[in-house]
Parts: structure tokens; sequence; C-alpha cells
């Protein structure tokens, strides 16, 4: 199954350059362009990993992070700034991003990152697989709990 | 007078400050002392003139006793002769010239003497003229001496033409009455009235009741009678009085010989005042010197005084340099920090679609085929938004630019709706971009074009504006840039919905290093750099708060040019 990631940034021609390049690698990408709509799109559909720019005009990357590990934890989110500090980053990975990358940014590096984000994603799964099933081993009952 | 004198036709600041100090302080220092010499000088005047008077009615008196003891003492011996029983009308011319001879080498004021029987006859005389025979009985002193049996005449030119007195006496004897008649000289007399002279030249005058002239000893010239008051009956008063050619001279006046004569002492004033003169003459030199030395020592602590205040200025002026490059180099920063993401944003369009375009030809050269016309479009649109990019980089670039000139002022032609216009474009899009705020613009559509100083003025507005971004963001503010024409002046104004500012906090809110904001953000120096920068400018900047929570205004007014002279250096 490919690795569904989002980009969110209100640059639109660097949205549209970063999906194609994405693609090209073989991944499932959706674009856009606001946090609002970003939200909309994470309510609607499951993605492996959002790449999410800090700065937007309106709901900016910090809030929409915060929306976005409140709706769906699992999803990993790498931060995407323009700023030429490290600032927002950090702030970023206290609040639960996986990793945080300046623009512009390496596509090589930039995909290792995906991938990195999704293996953890998939390793988080598997945990709590392993434990919902273990927990139905010791207790068959709990199935009826979900 | 002096500051006439010494007025230089042109002055710089410094030079007006330093002459009005100087002759401010001279005058401080200077007024008491006429004041305290003026004072000191008028109780010596009194003290003078009060000891000339004293002295002078003492000589009065003195002169007026002496001159009535020896008039009595005359009458005295007249009558002692008259009663001596050798001499009578029957004893006649010779027991006369005995009588005469007897008396004349013992008193040489007799002149001569004759006696008249009781029908006013002279029977007998002795003396240099020939006046036996003379009938008196007319005469007024016959009448006097006969009621009252003294008689003291008033001083007459007699035939040699010197002044003489006569005085008569009644006889005595069993006889019809007769009389002892004596002319006395007036040498003696002359001398009685000048007597007592000491130091200062006085003169001395006899009047008759009527200020008639009798008497004068000393070399001034006559008073004027109409001049002279007469003092009560006994007394001595003291006044001035002017003598015929207008000289004013310090007089005492008495009465003498039972009130018909007045003795009157003259003295010209001065000669008395001559000690006050000269106490006068030192101490206006006195004066002239010390206000020389005063103002020699006013004038250089003038000096050091305003050298100084100008030091002080200058490192005022230092200071407030120092600080407005610090502020453009806070606010420049600020910039950076915004301007940094403006200009990463192109750039990582840039490096996508370049990647991108390398990527098509990648694939098609690891496919081993020429470029589909449709790769080869993809490729040409990428390499356009590359071209696109680099120049919306580059005037990003010359944004920052504009801002990173130099501290000096240069004042030039400057369209203020078009200046606040490019500031917004450039700088508050971005700022917003950071909250929730939204910046609108209000211009005045007649905005004249004033002369400033442009990079001085963008600093202002954006220390204003970012101040109005850091306390509206919070609740997502509304930010209004406004500008106003007015006859002579323009206004731009900053308004912001935040919370308002406390009346305690506005007082200082210009106040260098005084701020709101946590430790390590806010320097405290933006709006006292503002405030520095718009009194350079010749404008004014204020703030308008309402209540708490109805947002503020920060109005930056700017007259049309600034002022010619700058803050004096």
């Amino acid at each position: 199954m490919k690795t569904r990631i989002l980009i969110v940034d209100d640059e639109e021609k660097f949205a549209d350059y970063l999906n194609k390049r994405l693609v090209n690698r073989g991944f499932d990408v959706s674009v856009a362009f606001s946090g609002e709509e970003a939200i909309e799109k994470i309510k609607e559909a499951n993605f492996d990993v959002v790449i999410l720019d800090v700065l937007m005009p309106g709901i900016d990357g910090i809030e929409a992070l915060r929306a976005i590990k409140n709706l769906k934890p699992l999803t990993e989110v790498i931060m995407l700034t323009g700023h030429a500090s490290v600032e927002s980053g950090v702030e970023g990975m206290k609040l639960g991003a996986y990793d945080y990358l300046m623009k512009p940014c390496d596509t090589d590096e930039l995909v290792s990152k995906i991938n990195k984000a999704y293996e953890r994603k998939a390793e988080q799964e598997d945990r709590i697989r392993e434990a919902k099933v273990s927990r139905i081993l010791s207790s068959p009952r709990s199935v009826l709990e979900d | 007078m002096i500051q006439m004198v010494f007025r230089p036709p042109r002055m710089n600041y410094y030079q007006r400050l330093k002459w009005n100090l100087f002759l401010f302080m001279l005058m401080v220092v200077c007024l008491p002392l006429p004041i305290v010499a003026g004072t000191i000088y008028r109780y010596y005047q009194t003290y003078v003139r009060t000891t000339v008077e004293q002295n002078l009615k003492a000589v009065v008196e003195k002169r007026r006793t002496a001159i009535e003891v020896f008039l009595s003492e005359r009458v005295a011996y007249l009558q002692t002769l008259a009663h001596i029983r050798c001499v009578n009308p029957r004893s006649g011319q010779r027991g006369l010239e005995y009588l005469f001879s007897v008396v004349k080498p013992l008193s040489d004021s007799f002149v001569d003497m004759g006696m008249i029987d009781h029908r006013g006859r002279q029977i007998a005389y002795v003396g240099p003229f020939d006046l036996k025979g003379k009938d008196y009985s007319d005469s007024l002193w016959f009448q006097q001496v006969r009621k009252s049996g003294v008689y003291i005449s008033d001083v007459f030119l007699g035939f040699r033409h010197i002044p003489h007195l006569a005085i008569a006496v009644r006889g005595a004897g069993d006889g019809p009455p007769w009389y002892l008649r004596a002319t006395i000289n007036t040498e003696t007399f002359k001398r009685l009235i000048s007597s007592g002279q000491v130091g200062a030249i006085r003169d001395a005058y006899l009047y008759k009741s009527d200020k008639t002239l009798q008497l004068h000893q000393g070399g001034s010239k006559p008073i004027d009678p109409a001049t002279i008051t007469l003092p009560r009956p006994g007394e001595i008063s003291v006044g001035t009085v002017t003598t015929v050619d207008g000289h004013r001279m310090l007089t005492a006046v008495g009465w003498l010989n039972h009130n018909r004569w007045l003795l009157l002492v003259a003295e010209d004033p001065t000669s008395e005042f001559v000690s006050l003169y000269q106490a006068r003459r030192v101490g206006l030199f006195l004066f002239f010197i010390a206000v020389v030395v005063i103002g020699a020592i006013t004038f250089y602590a003038a000096h050091w005084i305003v050298r100084k205040i100008q030091v002080a200025d200058r490192q005022k002026d230092m200071i407030q340099e120092h600080m407005s490059r610090t502020g453009k180099l806070v606010s420049l920063g600020k910039m950076a920090a915004g301007l940094a993401h403006e200009i990463n944003n192109p750039l990582a369009i840039i490096s996508e679609s370049a990647g991108y375009a390398k990527e098509v030809m990648d694939m098609a050269e690891a496919q081993g085929r020429p470029l589909t016309p449709e790769q080869r479009r993809e490729i040409y649109t990428a390499l356009d938004d590359i071209i696109k990019e680099s120049f919306r980089g580059k005037d990003i670039t010359q944004q920052l630019l504009g801002f990173a000139r130099g501290p000096d002022a240069k004042i030039m032609e400057v369209d203020i709706n078009k200046l606040v216009g490019e500031l917004l474009k450039s700088y508050a899009r971005i700022l917003t971009k950071t909250g929730k705020v939204r910046v609108v613009d209000r211009f005045d559509r007649n905005m004249p074009i004033i002369k400033t100083d442009p990079s001085q003025l963008q600093q202002v507005l954006i220390n204003l504006i970012d101040n109005a971004i850091h306390f509206t963001k919070e609740r997502g503010g509304l930010i209004t840039l406004s500008t106003e024409a007015h006859a002579d002046h323009v206004l731009i104004k900053v308004t912001d919905d935040g919370p308002g500012i406390p009346e305690n906090i506005k007082k200082r809110l210009f106040d260098p290093f005084f701020t709101t904001k946590p430790v390590g953000q806010g320097t405290g120096l933006g709006l006292a750099i503002c405030y520095g920068i718009v009194k350079k400018l010749g404008g004014e900047i204020f703030v308008e708060s309402g209540e708490e929570g109805k947002g503020s205004t920060f109005t930056v007014k700017l007259p049309h040019s600034p002022p010619l002279e700058e803050v004096p250096s």
C-alpha cells in the first residue's frame, strides 16, 4: 500500500511541484492550500504523513498541528518552515510533530524523513494491534467494549 | 548700556544663552548694590546735615548770648556812669569830658558821649563831631528813653559811614530828668557776630525785625530777604536761604535784643558736605569697580555654565543618535526575520520546480527516448516559474535594502500615502501572517507632498505598527492606518482595537527603557526613539486611548517641511 501524504502550504506552486515530485516517487499525495482545508481533509480521510507549512494566513501551522494531533493522534506530521530560525520547528516537535525541515528543502532528505515517519507510524500501529490482541487474549470480553 | 555695547552682530543659540545668563546674573548680583549704597548714603547725608544744622544752631546761640551780654554790659556801664555824682546837667560839658577821658582808655567801644536834658537838647557832647546843642526832642530814641529809661538803637551808618549803635539811659539826680547817650563802635560788634569761627566758612548777618540788613560779616553775597523764614520768638530755626545770585545756603536764624534783631549765620553747604561728596565719589568708584569685578566673574560663570550645557547637550545628542541607531538595528532585525521567510518561499518554489524539471529529464533519459511534447511543456513551465520566483525574491531583497539605509537624515520630498502604502505591502503583510491581525488603510486622497526624511519616518511607523500588532494579535485585532491633510501639517494615525493604554502608563509611554513587554522581548526604546525622530523632524507624536479595551491611536503630526535649523550643536 502506498504511503498517503497530505501537503499543506499556502504557496500553491510549491505545493504543486512537491506534489508532482512525490507522486513520481510513488506516494499517494493530496494537497491543501490552507490550515482549514487541511483539517477538513484529515477529518474526511486518513493520511500517514502530513507535510505542514508553519507560516500561513488564517489557521497557521502550529494550530493546524494541534488540530491534527487531536483528530488523528497517530498521523505523523513533518513541519516545513520558511523562517530562518529553528524556533517554530522546535515548538512543533514539542507539540508532537515528527520532525521539521527548513525551506527550501532537499527532496531526498524529505523523502527519507517521510519514510521514517511512516515506519514509526506503522510500528506504533503494530504495537497498538499487539496490545489489543493480548488484551483480547487475556480477556475476550473486552472485544465487546470496542 | 553695557548690553548694548557688547552685543555681537549674530549669535547662535549658545551665545544667546550665555549673554542672557550673564545679564541676568549680573542684574541679580548688582541690583542690591545701589540699593544698599543709596540707603547708607541717605543715612550718612542725614547725619551730616543734622550735624551741620546743630553746629549752626550752636553758633547762633553762642553769638546771640555774646551780643546780649555785650549790650547789657554797655547799658549797665552807661547806667553806672549816669549815677556818678559828679556827672549831672550842672557839671555840663566839663563833667562829661572828664568822664569820657576816664572811660575811653578802658573801653574803646565808646565813640562819643552826649548829655541831653529833659527837653531833648544836647547840653554836653564829647566826641569827634560837633553835636553840642543839637535838639533831639522829636527823635524816636528820645521818646523811647523818656518812656522806658533805656534805649538801644538799631545799627546805623554814622557821619563817617561806619556802622554805629547808640545806647541811651536816664541819668540820676533830684532835678529834672536828663539822659546820657553813647555811640558804640560796631567793630567790637562785628567781632562778636563772627566769633567762634571754627573750620567752615560762615557768614553772619544781623537784621532788623523787618528783615532790613544791619550788619554783614563775611565774604558771601547778600541774602535775598524773602527767603528768610522767621523763627518763633526766642527760638532758633534752621533752614536754607538763597543769596541774591541764587546760591543756596544753610542757615540758622535766631532772635535777640528783645526780638528786635535777627542773627543769621549762613554756610555754604558744599564746605560742610565735602566729606559727604567725598564719600559719594568713593562710593561710586567702588561701585564701578565692583560692577567690573562682578561682571568679569559673572561672565566667566556664564561661560562655564553654558560650556557645561553644551557638553551635556552634545552627549544627549550622541545618546539620542545611539538610541536611534540601536532602534534601527532592532527594527531591522525584526524585518530580517520576516523577510527571511519571504525570501525562502520563492527559493523553495525555485528549488522544487528545478528539481521537478530535472526529474522529468532524468526519467526520459532513463527510458532512452526523447522528451515527449508534454514533458517539454512541463519543463518550460518549471523554468518560467523559476524566473518568476527569482524576480519575486529580488523585489523582497530590494525592500530590505530600503530599510537598511544609513541613519543620517536625508530630507526629501515624500508622498506620505505612497510611503505608508509601501510599508503596508512589505512589512505589515508579513507580520500579520504570524498572527491574525488585519491591517486596513484609510488614506486622505489630497495628501500634499511634504519634505521629510522617509527612512526615519518609516522607522517610526514600523515601531508603531509593531506595537499595535503586539497588543492586538492575541485577539485577532484590526489595525487601521490613516492619513489626514491639514493646512500646515499632515497626520499619520495608527489605530488598533487592542486593550488600550492605562492612564498611569500613558504618561511614561515615551520614556526611554520603559516597556510593558516581558523581560527580553522589548527594549523600551521603540517609542522613545519615535519621539526623538518625530521631534527632530519638527513634528509631534501623541497617543489617544479610550477606556480599557477600546484600543488606542498613535498620531504622528508632521510639518510640511522640517525646521531649517536642527538642534544646535
